[in-house]
């Protein structure tokens, strides 16, 4: 279909066609540009692209015939349906790169010329951006330069001249070339190009995308589903160093509505957040950045609790860093948070009422224990060490497996049968203990704690240490952070869960300090993470203003002359360098230097010849003037033209030539002697 | 360069002005050129615009998605393709192209141009084009510290000397983003021999020699008797060399036969009828020269201006056309 088009707008040159090695290239290209996203495409869209790479592959290799033309339309039309399907309008960055990957292979399907080829290998060079937009590991930097590779040798068998033919090791190799070629400048682009503060227009999100993190709800076993995922949350970096790891409370989604199973965030967070009245800083604040890795929420995450955040951040109500799009790469923030504050003191009473409020009829047993610590006439904070004082007096363990809970009712059965339980279990229980109470509280979810990097010196911070804590509202006091699991476990604050859990209980194993080089290297191999995340990933606008601001550079513009100057100064030295007559790839030239060596002997006594003059005809001239050297200068022209122009160069003239112009000494006023 | 071809007038008027401004420096010569820098021009190809334009694309998805290995990507595709320029570039630079030359042709015929291309360099050159203004192009790679020979066609549609003119070396080598090339105009050349014309009644007014040039026209065709022996000359057949004489005599003899000893046929412009036109003439002439040598007749030729006594061979041969061929052209020295 598009053949056609091409073959009549492209009649007045005949269409180069496609030679086999470009057709394999381009099949070879294709391929490495699939294998990313195999794990992100539908089944049918994978199967497609198999049939249609597979059947190239084959009828490349035996000569048999490819995919017959009528096959097109039904694979065109099976491709858009099959999308359709799957992705319906949406065009998100699934989506996209499902079409574009179907889109390349009908493409590969049908080319036949150059043209065709092209057109693949420009797609191409598209393509290998795709995967970075999911994720950017330091393999992927691997991939980047391998891709890339594959791409430049397609294009190089694909506008390699007809009859010239090039075994696939050469045009590798010469790939290989071109992109070591290309490195220098990409590092320069990398730190210089002035980056835009991105995005350019809001991308609209994947449906069902799932990255592994707190999700914003808390039933029994959404936080102990993570205590067994060894995966970066984020790492932190303290400047003032890390502060001791009981004051390490990361704070995330605050939930304040409960089912009688499950805490979920109130819908929208009430924008704004506390006042400067409503958070009174206490103690001295801490700054400290955050490498937070990707998980596609708003939420951010900062130590109890955020004063200052990210540009794009605002705090919420609940006193939450909310960023302004989902977390869909490698954001470096900075933050300062007070860890000593008084958080919203005075609330309104009806505020007051949704923090107490329960579903009616769930979890009987429990409303019934906190209702009789409120009618007993109790001050607030005494029923506050009543309930903790139930954990710590009854048999409960502290454990990633506690067991299935009664489905209706599973406080009660938590709090009265079972009594094993991760930290959702307590911090779930204990906020409704107190509501029933009658004192406001909530759940805060998060990470608690963090292991110390000894060669990077920053906190990494893993899935494992995902936590749910309460929170209390003391009237003058505002809301202050309990945590029931500290009087179960009061290890797993001050040490981590590592030490927190019993041994043998499925902790990843090389996070499990008990596995000391396991342990090592992958405190090693995080501390690269840690570089790469930060001077790579994490390097945007702001890094790039900080960084060029270390050379007086402060602003985009001044950026912008700059590298303007640079390659001014740069292409400048480049065009002396081409434009500049005998310079450039002579030097070596044994023949030109003997030459130049002559003419230098004979300009000490006025004789050089002129510009542009040729040999034979400096030699004539020579001889009219200095007779005595004439035989001297014609031979050596002679030889010279003889050696430079003639079709071979054999030794013992290039001898020769070397001889006569060691031999041919001036002798001073020669002339004046005759 | 392609836009300018569509649109003849204005346009192919200031192309040739900025042919001409470009080649100011490039006199025409008939010495070796080396493709040295500033003979050398680069432009990018359609492949380099495209990739050009695919470049802005994978920056805007990273700027959208806030991705640092697809700022590489940008960056480096920037990079290769900037490498690629000079690449290019390099693949030409430092050739030394040897003025063409090609054996003589007869008017109307396409000649074969040889150019020899040399690389003084250790490194390869692939895909390098050549291509004379007409004529499509032919690509070689000439391998480190190599030479090739190029067959350019060239046609001949006119007698006299054919100047090679302007040939162009190109390469678009290793990524085809760029096409760099260099033009040469070599003042050398090839002979064009008028186009021949055969007469049945051989041009000459003489009847004696009429008369005999008919005899010998059916005594070439029978046996020849053996009329003597005389000294080799250049271009005698080896079956005509008298080996047994030879061995006796210092010099090698050639044995000569009766149809030899026939009286030269004598080629003269003025026994053809006065209403023919010069190049006519001419061409009647380049027949009968031809006519001849089959025969193995000696021939003598007259044109105005020049005579060439009775005799054959190739040296003679290539005299007379030569004579013909230049006639009455500009700069005739020989």
């Amino acid at each position: 279909m598009l053949n056609q088009r091409n073959r009549k707008t492209s009649s007045r040159h005949a269409a180069v066609l496609l030679s086999p090695t470009a057709h394999g290239w381009l099949t070879a290209m294709a391929a490495v540009l699939v294998l990313p996203h195999l794990g992100r495409l539908p089944l049918w869209e994978i199967a497609l692209l198999a049939v249609i790479l597979g059947w190239k592959f084959i009828s490349l290799g035996t000569g048999r015939k490819p995919m017959p033309g009528r096959l097109r339309l039904p694979l065109a039309l099976a491709g858009t349906v099959g999308l359709w399907l799957t992705h319906g309008m949406v065009l998100g960055r699934n989506s996209g790169v499902a079409t574009i990957l179907l889109l390349a292979a009908l493409k590969l399907q049908e080319a036949h010329t150059r043209r065709d080829g092209l057109v693949l290998v420009n797609l191409g060079w598209f393509l290998i951006a795709t995967p970075f937009l999911f994720t950017q590991g330091i393999p992927w930097a691997f991939y980047l330069v391998t891709a890339a590779t594959t791409v430049t040798a397609a294009l190089i068998a694909v506008t390699l001249p007809p009859p010239i033919h090039l075994p696939t090791r050469t045009v590798l190799r010469q790939a290989g070339t071109s992109v070591v070629l290309g490195l220098p400048l990409m590092l320069v682009l990398f730190v210089l190009f002035p980056r835009i503060p991105g995005p350019l227009w809001r991308m609209p999100a994947d449906a069902g995308r799932s990255l592994t993190g707190l999700d914003g709800e808390m039933s029994p076993g959404s936080i102990s589903r993570l205590g067994r995922s060894a995966a970066t949350a984020f790492r932190a970096d303290f400047p003032e160093g890390i502060p001791p790891a009981p004051e390490l409370y990361w704070r995330g989604p605050v939930l304040e509505s409960f089912d009688g199973r499950t805490w979920k965030a109130v819908e929208n967070p009430a924008p704004g957040g506390p006042s400067a009245v409503d958070v009174e800083v206490l103690a001295k604040s801490i700054p400290y950045a955050v490498a937070l890795q990707p998980h596609g929420r708003l939420w951010l995450f900062a130590l109890d609790l955020p004063l200052t955040g990210p540009d794009d951040a605002r705090r919420s109500a609940t006193g939450q860093m909310l960023a302004r799009r989902p977390v869909e790469t490698v954001r470096r923030d900075r933050f300062t948070s007070a860890i000593r504050y008084r958080f919203t003191p005075e609330m309104p009473p009806d505020e007051n009422r949704r923090f107490t409020a329960l579903p009616a009829g769930r979890n009987p047993g429990a409303v019934k224990l906190g209702r009789r610590w409120l009618q007993s006439g109790l001050p607030p904070e005494e029923r506050i060490r009543r309930g903790l004082t139930y954990f710590s007096t009854n048999p409960f363990v502290y454990t990633l497996e506690p067991g299935l809970m009664n489905p209706t009712n599973p406080v009660d059965d938590f709090l009265f049968n079972i009594r094993r339980g991760f930290c959702e279990h307590y911090a779930g229980a204990f906020t409704l203990l107190m509501r029933a109470a009658g004192i406001p509280a909530r759940v805060v979810t998060g990470y608690q704690g963090g292991e110390r990097n000894p060669m990077g010196g920053h906190l990494i911070v893993r899935q494992l240490d995902a936590h749910a804590w309460t929170e209390v509202w003391l009237a003058g006091q505002g809301w202050r952070r309990i945590d029931p699991t500290a009087a179960v476990s009061p290890t797993r604050i001050a040490a981590g869960i590592a030490d927190a859990l019993p041994p043998d209980t499925g902790l990843p194993y090389f996070i499990d300090p008990a596995n000391r080089l396991a342990h090592r290297l992958t405190l090693v191999w995080d501390t690269v993470n840690s570089r790469w995340n930060h001077w790579v990933l994490g390097y945007g606008p702001e890094l790039q203003r900080e960084f060029l601001s270390r050379f007086g550079i402060r602003d985009w513009q001044t950026t912008a002359a700059a590298i303007t100057v640079g390659f001014l100064v740069a292409g400048l030295l480049v065009a002396m360098l081409l434009i500049l007559p005998g310079r450039v790839g002579r030097r070596h030239d044994p023949i030109i230097t003997a030459y130049a060596r002559f003419c230098r002997r004979l300009g000490r006594h006025g004789l050089a010849p002129h510009p542009g003059e040729p040999p034979l005809a400096h030699a004539h001239r020579i001889g009219t003037v200095r007779p005595d050297i004439s035989a001297a200068a014609m031979n050596i022209a002679v030889l010279y033209n003889r050696l430079r122009y003639g079709t071979n160069r054999p030794p013992e003239l290039v001898k020769r030539l070397h001889q006569l112009v060691r031999e041919t000494t001036v002798a001073r006023r020669q002339a004046r002697n005759r | 360069m392609v836009m300018a071809a569509r649109t003849p007038g204005t346009i192919t008027g200031l192309r040739n002005r900025l042919m001409a401004w470009l080649t100011r420096r490039e006199h025409p010569t008939d010495r070796p050129v080396e493709l040295t820098n500033r003979r050398i021009y680069i432009v990018p190809t359609r492949a380099g615009l495209l990739a050009a334009a695919t470049l802005p694309l994978i920056f805007i998805a990273a700027v959208n998605y806030g991705s640092s290995l697809a700022f590489a990507l940008a960056f480096l595709l920037a990079g290769i393709g900037t490498g690629a320029m000079w690449q290019t570039h390099r693949n030409l630079a430092g050739l030394i192209v040897h003025p063409g030359s090609g054996p003589a042709v007869f008017a109307g015929n396409t000649a074969a141009v040889t150019i020899v291309i040399d690389n003084r360099a250790q490194r390869p050159r692939p895909a390098i084009g050549i291509r004379t203004v007409a004529a499509t192009s032919r690509f070689r790679s000439i391998a480190a510290r190599g030479t090739t020979a190029v067959a350019l066609p060239l046609a001949a549609p006119r007698r006299g000397r054919r100047p090679i003119g302007c040939i162009t070396l190109f390469t678009t080598f290793p990524l085809g983003l760029f096409h760099a090339w260099s033009w040469i105009e070599f003042t050398t050349g090839i002979m064009v021999y008028p186009r021949p014309l055969a007469l049945e009644i051989p041009p000459t007014a003489d009847p004696d020699t009429a008369a005999g040039c008919r005899r010998t026209a059916t005594a070439a065709t029978g046996d020849d008797e053996f009329a003597g022996l005389r000294p080799w000359r250049r271009g005698d057949p080896a079956r005509r060399i008298a080996w047994k004489a030879a061995a006796r005599n210092e010099e090698l003899l050639t044995r000569e036969f009766e149809a030899d000893q026939a009286p030269p046929v004598i080629l003269d412009w003025n026994d053809l009828p006065p209403e023919m036109t010069t190049e006519t003439r001419l061409s009647v002439l380049c027949g009968a020269v031809l006519a001849a040598e089959r025969e193995q007749r000696t021939y003598a030729l007259r044109i105005p201006g020049r005579e060439y006594p009775a005799d054959r061979g190739p040296e003679h041969r290539r005299r007379c056309l030569r004579s013909l061929a230049l006639f009455q052209e500009a700069g005739n020295n020989s």
